[in-house]
């Protein structure tokens, strides 16, 4: 009853329809803002130098002649930056997995001295800005030998995603009941199975996220990347587009398109299917 | 065997003299001697292969095989951990010690012997476990992230710069003289530092303001019972999350572009001037935030859909049945409420936008550049100053110097959201 009586009403109440179709003007202009750079640059990419000027998104003379290049063309390697980037990535996250998770069994399963301070330190951590720590950082791989090389970025960047992934995991942990661990340890398991065979089992979602948010994390990242590599073979994504775009100029404009078309379609689709996760992942903490 | 009846200030004294000698003297023999190992082991280290870093640390001259002035400083970094470690780990014995002697007394039994009598999995008697478990990540942590900020501190209190550059030349204490330089009041660093932090703050609060309101605005409509299609819409309108930053920012570079970007075209089109987006120092910072808001507002959108959706239903069915309109259960019930959830996360963001680093650096480089500035231009913040004046400019101590002082603003930031957020009550509560 009453939801026919509020069906009815909306209906007759011309009030009504003008916020029902202002509501859908909003959403359609916010369509439109959203969805005009990623078209542009995908028609872009599709565009010699010549057609670019002019906001029409239909390549007037389209053509795969970008797309040819960037992975013929030895100066546009994008074969190559790809290859790098996703190694780079895929390598931090597993570290960075495989750091974290026994830490993060331990702040949420076990009671110690120093367990809240350690906690409170790693959030701290995330406070300072990036730069103050970037010359040091440098000064270090340069005294280990590891500048230019993908080892030293793996390094930053498993390292610097150790405060959030801890956190993380530990908030997930904690959301499952310790009943079932208590119960195989009774059993003469030792904590170290309870860990590995009945928490992470149990956790694998919240694995898959954290792998995922410190996958994304240096996927794109240029500011560390361009400080620790110098070598055209050893460049990342980021570098190389950045490459395309600094000059000024509409020259480079194209092969740029096509490569940020490439670098990004991964991540969008990946992301997109992931969505859900990686949304309640970040938001599970903080909105209960 | 315990003594007998060990007195708690004697066992303090002995172990302040000599770690574990309170313990041995409470006939925790075994504990004693490792403890006194501990000992013998770090003041063989101190004399030896500490010795140099800590006197470099204190001198910043070269000493041994520590030539390069940054070399001197990391060395001694880490020499210092080490140090207060070992003090951390000597204040901990005296304690132990003395609360040992009072147990022993008062009860005939060690504190831990007590401890594990209770059935508790989680936190039996003090064992290792727990240690072993973090320790991958806490070193880890410590050489990425704690001695790097630590050095990046103390650079602030030398002059390392283009004058005073290792390897060829040598960087010495200072003190406070670059935090006078900046802050010396009517000098041209404290102007242009007045002038980047006011964008700066400005460009926290309406950055962040502008994309919470859009999230906020998407977020109701798709609320809404009369919208449909919201999956498609949601979809969409998520897509600028889905995008690697970087990209969007390097797209948006040429969306901006007055030589070839359509931005301007679609302007003209709706018989508007061309606008020179990164040559006018305003325009500049309208695309700043045109390109935050679009890049941020699906991340505001999810948090808010969220945040609504965890608001029960009832409350509204209440205060409909008490005769509110649509616009007051809005202002009254939602807005509070969503507020209320939300706010933590908004003073994060806040202060994450603060240091944005990625979106001034490469949609704006910071400029168009300002006349008679220390190098900073009209959309530079803090963070992009920072990094010009140290990587452009090579002068890294100023620079730090500045980084320190932006540190100070995000732990303001960040206490603010700690109180909201309420994290400390939670860790103390679960002890």
């Amino acid at each position: 009853m009453a939801v026919t009586s509020r069906q009815k009403k909306t209906q007759r109440n011309p009030g009504r329809v003008l916020g029902t179709v202002l509501m859908y003007l909003v959403l359609i202009i916010a369509c439109t803002i959203v969805l005009y750079p990623l078209l542009w640059v995908l028609s872009c990419s599709f565009k010699s130098t010549a057609g670019l000027v002019g906001s029409s998104l239909i390549p007037a003379d389209p053509t795969l002649a970008n797309y040819r290049k960037i992975f013929t063309d030895p100066n546009v390697n994008f074969g190559r930056w790809f290859f790098n980037t996703l190694k780079l990535s895929a390598v931090s996250a597993l570290v960075a997995l495989a750091l974290t998770t026994p830490a993060a069994y331990a702040f949420s399963r076990m009671r110690f001295a120093g367990r809240r301070q350690t906690l409170i330190g790693f959030m701290i951590c995330q406070m300072f800005p990036g730069f103050m720590a970037i010359v040091a950082l440098y000064t270090l791989l340069g005294w280990a030998g590891l500048i230019d090389t993908h080892l030293g970025l793996i390094v930053l960047y498993a390292g610097g995603a150790i405060p959030f992934s801890i956190w993380l995991l530990k908030g997930y942990f904690d959301s499952v009941p310790v009943e079932i661990e208590e119960s195989a340890l009774i059993d003469g398991a030792t904590k170290f199975q309870a860990f590995t065979r009945i928490l992470l089992p149990l956790a694998r979602p919240v694995l898959y996220v954290v792998a995922l948010i410190n996958f994304l994390g240096p996927y794109a990242e240029y500011l560390l990347a361009q400080v620790v590599i110098n070598s055209g073979s050893k460049w990342t994504l980021a570098m190389g587009m950045r490459s395309l775009t600094v000059s000024q100029f509409a020259t480079d404009w194209p092969i740029f398109s096509a490569v940020s078309v490439l670098t990004a379609l991964p991540i969008v689709i990946v992301f997109l299917s992931a969505e859900k996760y990686i949304v309640s992942g970040l938001t599970r903490g903080a909105i209960k | 065997m315990a003594r007998a009846n060990p007195n708690p200030v004697m066992a303090g004294v002995l172990s302040a003299l000599l770690a574990g000698a309170g313990q041995v003297y409470n006939g925790q023999r075994k504990k004693g001697v490792t403890y006194m190992a501990v000992e013998a082991a770090f003041l063989t280290l101190l004399f030896t292969v500490l010795r140099d870093p800590l006197y470099g640390l204190v001198t910043l001259n070269p000493v041994g095989k520590f030539l390069d002035s940054r070399h001197i400083l990391l060395a001694g970094i880490i020499a210092a951990f080490v140090v207060a470690a070992y003090a951390w780990f000597h204040i901990a014995n005296i304690v132990d010690a003395a609360r040992s002697a009072s147990s022993i007394r008062a009860f005939h039994a060690l504190p831990e012997d007590a401890r594990r009598i209770s059935p508790e999995y989680w936190a039996p008697a003090r064992t290792l476990g727990p240690y072993i478990y973090i320790a991958p990540s806490i070193l880890a942590a410590f050489f990425v992230i704690v001695i790097p900020l630590a050095f990046g501190i103390l650079l602030a209190f030398t002059n390392y710069n283009l004058y005073h550059c290792p390897p060829a030349g040598r960087f010495d204490w200072v003190g406070l003289a670059n935090f006078q330089k900046l802050l010396k009041p009517g000098s041209s660093w404290q102007n242009q530092l007045t002038m980047v932090l006011g964008w700066n703050i400005t460009y926290a609060l309406l950055g962040t303001t502008l994309a919470f309101v859009s999230g906020l605005v998407l977020a109701l409509i798709l609320q809404n019972r009369r919208i449909r299609f919201k999956g498609v819409f949601r979809a969409i309108l998520m897509l600028p999350w889905a995008v690697p930053a970087t990209v969007s920012i390097m797209v948006f570079f040429g969306l901006f572009n007055t030589t070839f970007g359509p931005i301007n075209d679609i302007l003209k089109s709706f018989g508007l001037k061309a606008v020179p987006w990164f040559q006018d120092r305003t325009w500049a910072r309208v695309s700043v935030l045109l390109t935050h808001v679009w890049i941020s507002t699906p991340f505001n959108l999810s948090i808010i859909s969220a945040a609504l959706q965890s608001i029960p239903e009832e409350i509204y069915e209440a205060a409909t049945v008490d005769g509110a309109s649509p616009w007051q259960s809005l202002a009254k019930i939602t807005f509070p409420l969503l507020m209320s959830i939300v706010a933590p996360i908004l003073v994060l963001t806040l202060a994450g936008n603060f240091n944005n680093f990625g979106i001034i650096y490469l949609l704006t480089g910071g400029g168009p550049a300002v006349a008679g500035s220390r190098g900073a231009g009209a959309t530079d913040i803090l963070m992009t100053w920072v990094y010009d004046l140290g990587f452009r400019q090579l002068q890294w101590s100023t620079a730090s110097a500045l980084a320190v002082l932006v540190f100070i603003f995000v732990v303001i930031f960040s206490l603010i959201n700690f109180r909201l957020s309420g994290v400390l009550r939670q860790l103390r509560e679960e002890e």
